[in-house]
């Protein structure tokens, strides 16, 4: 188990130096950069070799890259062009919101998508099945920064019931995790339906009712039971995606998470800061799945790791 | 299994209905809570400020040699309480108040505008307005010279504790509205050199950095050693900004006493019968214009130029799209500044004259043309209605809108045929609307803005005006250099800004001054 | 997880295409109420695209900015008018032909980049192999959104741009599924069969190995539009997208909604509907192509 973590985390390494490259090569193919973005419109060359030469953007551009990668390796990802703020800590507020958003939305999705992948894989062809196929599939149809806005005039600008934009571990959350969990949901429910139909085709479940077992038993104790591993699989790779789908919710919320950080440091051309979330991102991403590997053997002891 | 969906659900609902009122608790009479207008601060250093809202927090926490007047924007006294000017405009006497303090409790002195102003010259600080404010004070291109290496600013003296002496290279007319600039503002050496001196900052003005929540809000408290009469504002909150349709939201649900309204909101208010009278129109100083490449074969033609400026109904642009807030621009310099002319009209709206224009420039069968610009929504809104105006004219026009880096790249390069630039003034004169038609290097000089037909004429009266004193006789010569250029359409204007707010009736006095910033030291509150 | 999707879908299709399958498949479609649906929006959308001139009752691009600005839906104007005095009705059914425009391009030169690498890498495997497939594990290591707003960004705003960066976050997907089937095609008899009596490589990936792929693809392809729909949606949300002003794509119509939210809540609500209709339309199709053809497959 060590040691299969062990070649898991090294494996990760060409990958990730391979995004900090290419996040670094993405960011200097921008057209303009920090000093561009404060300098404005004033078309001012003396101000703007000021400002350049003030956030030392002057310097040729392999010695950043190197300076970057070596900062990086010691885990200090830098400062801010703009706010002169460490990335690390910059990162490190916006990252608690976006964690809750996506672990609500997440919540929201399975108890929703689940209960109805269910329902669709028991009553196979009835109008039930149609209903959560329907549903599950204009969850995943629905632009989410559409329904974002069409919640924000319906529920925060005709009837002033929820808080239009902000943060907050409250009713701030519902309307952006109700915007995101579309997709999920529809994943979900696809996927539930799915094992469970298989689940329930098995053998076991035949003689259980065979039997006489109490269908609510079979389907719980054993169906649901056996389904969970790629239900786990797919919830876990929901996760991955709701952190970056978060990214529009949180522009039309006005939401302070990661997402807003990203487009707000393309915007300004905030190279650290794009680069520290890039980072992010993909660790958050592969660390994700990592964690799904290892949680197998735990859920399934058929499966073992040598 | 049905225990852990359970639990999933119970947590689903606590995370929901967990009550969290910030903004629900009465806050006191003498707290005042805004929003910034565009979003929040990068920065509270003031020599590294660039931003409007960067300035809405400094302008209350520093002080400099002067300060504007809120509603002319010409140089009142701060803590310099008195100047003289030598009889060649070349030397400034500041007479520094005694009793001033840093928020740290040291005494204000000479040394500390020495101090700061040589801060702002130091390359290493670096910000877009340095060369706005010390082009002419002495010794400044050595401060910019790699080679010299200089440190001290050779014009800066400290005369005693009490006094400062400034020398300036050449007469500069409007050299004490430079110094109302936010890279003027005089900070505490001690503090400046300490670490995270952006998000701590020390300065002598009435309030102090109570405390700052990025992405959230700062907030300021009175500061009780100020020099000044004590505010009545005690707290002042400014929240990040969620964008100006939502903030106009939080007016109305009463979560803050300012909003920034934008246009398309302005039809609902003023048919409200409370919100109505809570609305302020504020004038800013800014001009809304196209800029010109002048080496462009189409638009280097002065006929085609003036058919785009001909066919244009600024009326009409302003009543719809601006909602009326805006006045129809002529010329560079908006009203406020003494330069404006009220009878400058050179471009009212005639189709027939705009088509005889372009035939004459040998476009018959109308011109396309393309105008880039970056995504503001005002603005993309406005060329729409040029480009439907233009079009009557037989000129095509192509609007490109890209990003704003982008923008501002290709703008910085003169990859454009015509660019748009909303110019709103940095300090109070014609001088710094002026580069505008003129000058000689950059993306304007690229752009043939210093080769156009008249254009050594346009810098002669320019460079002449700026070395005066103000006065009448200045800007005369402001406007005939402004008539020379835009008759023939080195820029074309389109219209002059102005703010509109909501404003809490419990605020009295100027709330929003015509900076377009809050300073909480001026108002008065009631009940 | 790629335990799952690297599971070829279909393993015992005969090598060579038939026209009755295709048949068979289309009427197995159209047994399912929701494919009926589905195949009715999808040709509505490109009927709306095809015929967007004759349909449409306005120039979507003209405007009356003086008489129509931002006008609430009426008889003349049942979805309103827009901020520069623009039928909504008019730029929306534009909209199919712009946003369908750049999904099709994105998604068939994503698909052909895709199957390119994928027959490559998957039939000839060695350090090419190695070097590609890293490449796609750095694009997949990123959420799709994060790598389009970056490239989008990085590109500059215009169509031909977006259709670049769009292209490039398809791509690896493709080129991941392509590579599997042909890992798993590859060792099968026929395959090496025909390498035995000499076939070129050439001709064995067209004879026998693309035909065995094409289930799959024709499946993942209508859910991929509909996928770029809403990135192309998304990124012209974010100020990435169309260059041109006047562009009637439907995510820079959203994009034009967004300070109209109170003011005129029908520029925001049409074009979403419309994004979200034909979103709708591709994805039921493809859910009910992929049953038909699994079905097929037993």
């Amino acid at each position: 188990m060590p040691r299969y973590l062990l070649s898991r985390v090294v494996q990760l390494i060409p990958t990730i130096f391979g995004i900090y490259t290419l996040a670094f090569i993405l960011m200097r193919v921008l057209p303009g950069d920090p000093a561009t973005f404060l300098v404005g419109f004033r078309d001012d060359p003396q101000a703007l070799a000021d400002v350049r030469r003030a956030m030392d953007l002057d310097a040729p551009v392999l010695n950043q890259y190197v300076t970057f990668l070596r900062s990086t390796l010691q885990g200090d990802l830098g400062r801010s062009y703009l706010t002169k703020q460490p990335i690390t800590v910059m990162i490190g507020q916006a990252f608690g919101p976006t964690i809750v958003l996506a672990l609500s939305a997440m919540l929201l999705s399975v108890s929703i998508g689940i209960p109805l992948g269910i329902l669709s894989a028991l009553y196979k062809d009835s109008i039930w099945d149609n209903i959560s196929r329907l549903i599950s599939l204009i969850g995943v149809s629905i632009p989410v920064f559409w329904l974002g806005v069409q919640m924000q005039i319906v529920f925060s600008v005709q009837h002033r019931w929820l808080p239009i934009s902000g943060a907050g571990f409250d009713n701030h959350l519902i309307m952006p995790s109700i915007a995101l969990c579309g997709g999920t949901l529809a994943l979900l429910t696809r996927m539930t339906r799915s094992v469970m139909l298989d689940q329930l085709n098995q053998d076991y479940v035949r003689t259980a009712k065979g039997k006489g077992l109490r269908s609510r038993v079979i389907v719980w104790r054993h169906a649901f039971r056996n389904a969970f591993l790629p239900i786990l699989t797919v919830g876990g790779n929901s996760l991955a995606n709701l952190l970056s789908g978060a990214l529009l919710v949180e522009v039309v919320f006005s939401y302070p998470g990661m997402g807003r950080l990203l487009v707000q440091a393309v915007n300004t051309r905030d190279y650290t800061l794009l680069q520290g979330l890039i980072i992010v991102f993909a660790l958050l991403y592969a660390g994700i799945n990592l964690v799904i590997d290892l949680i197998y053997p735990l859920v399934d002891p058929r499966i073992q790791y040598h | 299994m049905k225990r852990l969906s359970r639990l999933f659900l119970a947590l689903l609902v606590a995370s929901i209905f967990i009550p969290l009122s910030v903004n629900a608790q009465s806050a006191p009479a003498t707290t005042v809570t805004t929003f910034f207008i565009e979003g929040e601060p990068n920065t509270l250093d003031p020599q590294a400020a660039s931003t409007v809202d960067e300035f809405q927090a400094l302008f209350n926490i520093y002080e400099g040699l002067v300060t504007y007047d809120p509603k002319t924007l010409q140089p009142l006294p701060q803590l310099a309480e008195s100047w003289t000017v030598s009889p060649d405009g070349l030397v400034y006497t500041f007479k520094l108040r005694k009793d001033v303090k840093f928020h740290n409790g040291r005494a204000f002195t000479a040394d500390d505008v020495k101090y700061s102003l040589e801060r702002l010259g130091n390359p290493k600080t670096g910000t877009s307005y340095t060369s706005l404010m010390l082009n002419n004070v002495k010794g400044f291109s050595a401060m910019r010279d790699k080679n010299t290496n200089a440190t001290s600013l050779e014009g800066v003296k400290v005369i005693d504790p009490q006094t400062v002496e400034i020398t300036l290279t050449a007469p500069t007319g409007s050299f004490l509205q430079q110094l109302t600039m936010p890279g003027g503002f005089i900070v505490a050496k001690e503090s400046a050199e300490a670490a995270d001196f952006e998000q701590k900052p020390v300065g002598t003005g009435p309030y102090k950095l109570k405390e700052w929540v990025r992405q959230t809000s700062l907030t300021l408290e009175a500061n009780e050693d100020y020099w000044g009469a004590a505010p009545a504002v005690k707290t002042a909150i400014m929240r990040t900004s969620p964008g100006a349709s939502q903030q106009v939201l939080e007016f109305q649900a009463g979560n803050t006493d300012v909003a920034v309204v934008p246009e398309p909101d302005i039809a609902r208010l003023k048919g409200d019968e409370t919100l109505s009278k809570q609305l302020v129109s504020i004038p800013i100083l800014s001009t809304f214009f196209l800029r010109v490449n002048m080496k462009d074969p189409v638009l280097g033609k002065a006929e085609v130029r003036q058919a785009l400026a001909t066919s244009i109904d600024r009326d009409a642009i302003i009543q719809t799209v601006l909602a009326s807030q805006g006045t129809p621009a002529q010329g560079l310099f908006p009203p406020g500044l003494s330069a404006f002319d009220p009878a400058y009209k050179p471009f009212t709206r005639d189709i027939a004259k705009a088509k005889s224009l372009l035939e004459k420039a040998g476009y018959k069968d109308g011109v396309d043309i393309e105008i880039r610009t970056g995504q503001v929504e005002t603005e993309l809104r406005v060329l729409n209605a040029i480009q439907q105006e233009a079009a009557e004219a037989g000129i095509r026009v192509k609007i490109n809108s890209t990003e704003k880096s982008l923008y501002d790249k290709d703008r910085g390069e003169c990859k454009f045929q015509l660019a748009t630039i909303n110019f709103s003034q940095d300090y109070a004169d014609a001088d710094d609307f002026s580069p505008q038609i003129w000058r000689g290097s950059g993306s304007l000089q690229k752009c043939g803005y210093d080769s156009y037909e008249g254009a050594d004429a346009v810098k002669k009266l320019l460079d002449q005006g700026s070395a005066m004193p103000l006065g009448a006789e200045r800007d005369a010569i402001y406007r005939q250099a402004e008539k020379m250029a835009v008759d023939i359409g080195v820029i074309i204007p389109i219209y002059h800004g102005t703010r509109t707010v909501l404003v809490n009736p419990r605020l009295t006095g100027i709330v929003v001054d015509n900076n377009s910033l809050i300073q909480f030291a001026r108002i008065k509150v009631t009940q | 997880m790629t335990q799952k999707s690297s599971q070829p879908i279909v393993t015992n299709l005969a090598p060579t295409r038939d026209s009755r399958a295709v048949n068979k498949t289309l009427r197995r479609v159209l047994r399912s109420p929701l494919g009926v649906v589905g195949v009715c929006i999808v040709l509505g959308t490109l009927l709306c695209a095809v015929f967007a001139p004759a349909i449409a009752p306005y120039d979507p691009l003209k405007g009356d900015i003086t008489n129509l600005y931002v006008k609430q839906p009426s008889g003349a104007h049942p979805f309103g008018t827009d901020d520069a005095g623009r039928d909504i009705l008019s730029r929306a059914i534009f909209g199919a032909r712009i946003s369908l425009k750049i999904a099709l391009l994105s998604e068939s030169s994503g698909l052909a980049l895709g199957v390119f690498i994928g027959l490559i890498t998957g039939y000839f495997g060695g350090w090419l192999d190695t070097i590609l497939m890293r490449i796609v594990d750095i694009f997949m290591a990123f959420p799709l959104l994060i790598i389009a707003i970056a490239l989008a960004a990085a590109l500059g705003t215009g169509d031909d741009k977006l259709i670049v960066a769009l292209t490039l976050t398809i791509w690896p997907a493709v080129a991941r599924l392509v590579r599997s089937q042909v890992l798993s095609v590859r060792e099968t008899e026929y395959v090496s069969a025909a390498r035995l009596i000499g076939a070129n490589s050439i001709r064995i990936m067209r004879r026998h190995i693309l035909p065995n792929i094409l289930t799959p693809l024709i499946v993942f392809t209508t859910l991929g539009v509909a996928n770029v729909i809403l990135q192309e949606a998304a990124l012209s949300f974010l100020g990435l997208g169309s260059a041109d002003r006047n562009s009637a794509s439907w995510g820079r119509m959203l994009n034009d909604s967004r300070q109209f939210l109170i003011a005129a809540p029908w520029m925001a609500f049409y074009p979403g509907l419309a994004i979200l209709i034909a979103v709708f339309g591709f994805n039921l199709l493809g859910d009910a192509l992929r049953d038909a053809l699994d079905i097929q497959s037993e």
